[in-house]
């Protein structure tokens, strides 16, 4: 019975000694789009063409609609992250390099379903379903990566030659 | 978490030790007198939830009674079965409401053996596993997505999400026979849950029977029974 004894002091303490859970978010809740720039150039030995990364001197960024910028005359930039709208399909930015303007839009499907924990809820997340944009100083855009979440990873290539 | 990691710790020493010095009595006493296989039926009503549901600030709660039988008084299967249900509101002001019935179907095998000299006893110091189930609905609600760059603002609310849930359980316990065919005792239970939730995927915070949802869970449950 003694052995028994212990146990019942055991659990009893236990319970008594119960563990707080935490109530905050620690989880990443931003979602944006993340895009980078590049340039082809054609190897004058190989005669193939290989892509490299390019910075932008001077990159001026805006939603359509919206006053506020995203980035206003960042210097040197090779890529950048914009939000999507959650509750439309379909997203316009204004992007201005250096002193060329085009105007980008996104068009995708939303997911508001998913899931993170109950102290941080759900976020909405993106399936790009097509990427258009003027050609003033963009020469095409290759989607590398549909799915749009918290994710560090690149979505969208622009590219000027 | 390290008074969790402490408690872990302590089960599974005192486990080895019932179990190491359980081994070490390994002389089979001569049954000289030929008893019934079957030993009779078990009646538990668990009695924690009186203690549980105040410490969870009434966010959770879940009623338990079990039906176990006695097999030559080595052997313990059981059928456990409640009601459980929490309902929260987190700091963040997100809802979640359940309720629904749970199942359990185990066995627990007795870890006492009888000495020779030893004066009979009733009192049972069992381990054994289970296998749970539940099949319930639960509400998430009052989900505010905000977006300030797009001034956007919603509020979701899903409502009646279906989950069925299913989980393993090791157990130990005991049982104290306190007067005639009424017995109390304690059973632990650490829960693990099978399948895996896919990233993104909706889960319910608390699950009946299992409590809250994470990989796997500790429950205690304090039980009197009376045995027919």
């Amino acid at each position: 019975m003694k052995l028994i004894n212990k146990i019942y002091i055991f659990l009893t303490a236990m319970i008594f000694t119960a563990c707080t859970s935490s109530d905050e978010c620690r989880e990443e809740t931003d979602v944006y789009m993340r895009t980078g720039f590049y340039t082809k150039t054609i190897s004058p030995t190989t005669n193939k063409y290989s892509t490299t990364s390019l910075s932008i001197d001077s990159l001026w960024v805006n939603g359509l609609g919206i006053d506020s910028f995203l980035y206003r005359n960042k210097k040197s930039i090779k890529t950048i992250q914009v939000p999507l709208k959650k509750t439309e399909m379909q997203s316009d930015f204004i992007v201005r390099f250096n002193d060329i303007t085009d105007t980008i839009s996104v068009f995708y499907q939303n997911n508001d379903r998913y899931y993170l924990s109950m102290e941080c809820g759900c976020i909405v997340v993106h399936k790009v379903d097509e990427v258009v944009s003027t050609n003033h100083f963009i020469d095409s855009i290759s989607i590398i990566n549909r799915d749009i979440n918290t994710a560090d990873a690149e979505n969208i290539q622009i590219y000027h030659f | 978490m390290q008074k969790t990691y402490k408690f872990i710790i302590f089960s599974l020493l005192l486990a080895f030790g019932v179990l190491s010095a359980n081994a070490q009595v390994k002389k089979i006493s001569p049954d000289t007198v030929s008893k019934p296989w079957f030993r009779g039926l078990r009646l538990d009503l668990d009695l924690s939830p009186l203690v549980t549901t105040w410490l969870s600030n009434s966010e959770t709660y879940s009623y338990q009674a079990a039906v176990q039988a006695d097999i030559m008084h080595k052997y313990f299967p059981i059928v456990e079965f409640g009601y459980a249900g929490a309902d929260r509101t987190a700091s963040n002001n997100i809802g979640f409401k359940t309720n629904g019935m749970f199942g359990k179907i185990g066995v627990d095998f007795s870890l006492m053996k009888q000495k020779k000299d030893a004066k009979p006893t009733n009192n049972l110091f069992l381990a054994g596993v289970r296998l749970g189930f539940s099949n319930f609905k639960y509400d998430l609600t009052n989900i505010v997505i905000t977006d300030n760059y797009w001034n956007e603002t919603t509020t979701l609310n899903y409502l009646n999400e279906p989950a069925t849930i299913v989980w393993f359980e090791i157990v130990a316990g005991i049982r104290v026979e306190i007067i005639k065919n009424i017995y109390m005792g304690w059973t632990v239970r650490n829960k693990s849950a099978l399948g895996e939730n896919m990233i993104g995927e909706m889960t319910p915070w608390y699950v009946p029977g299992f409590g809250k949802n994470a990989g796997s869970s500790w429950g205690v449950n304090y039980a009197i029974g009376y045995m027919f």
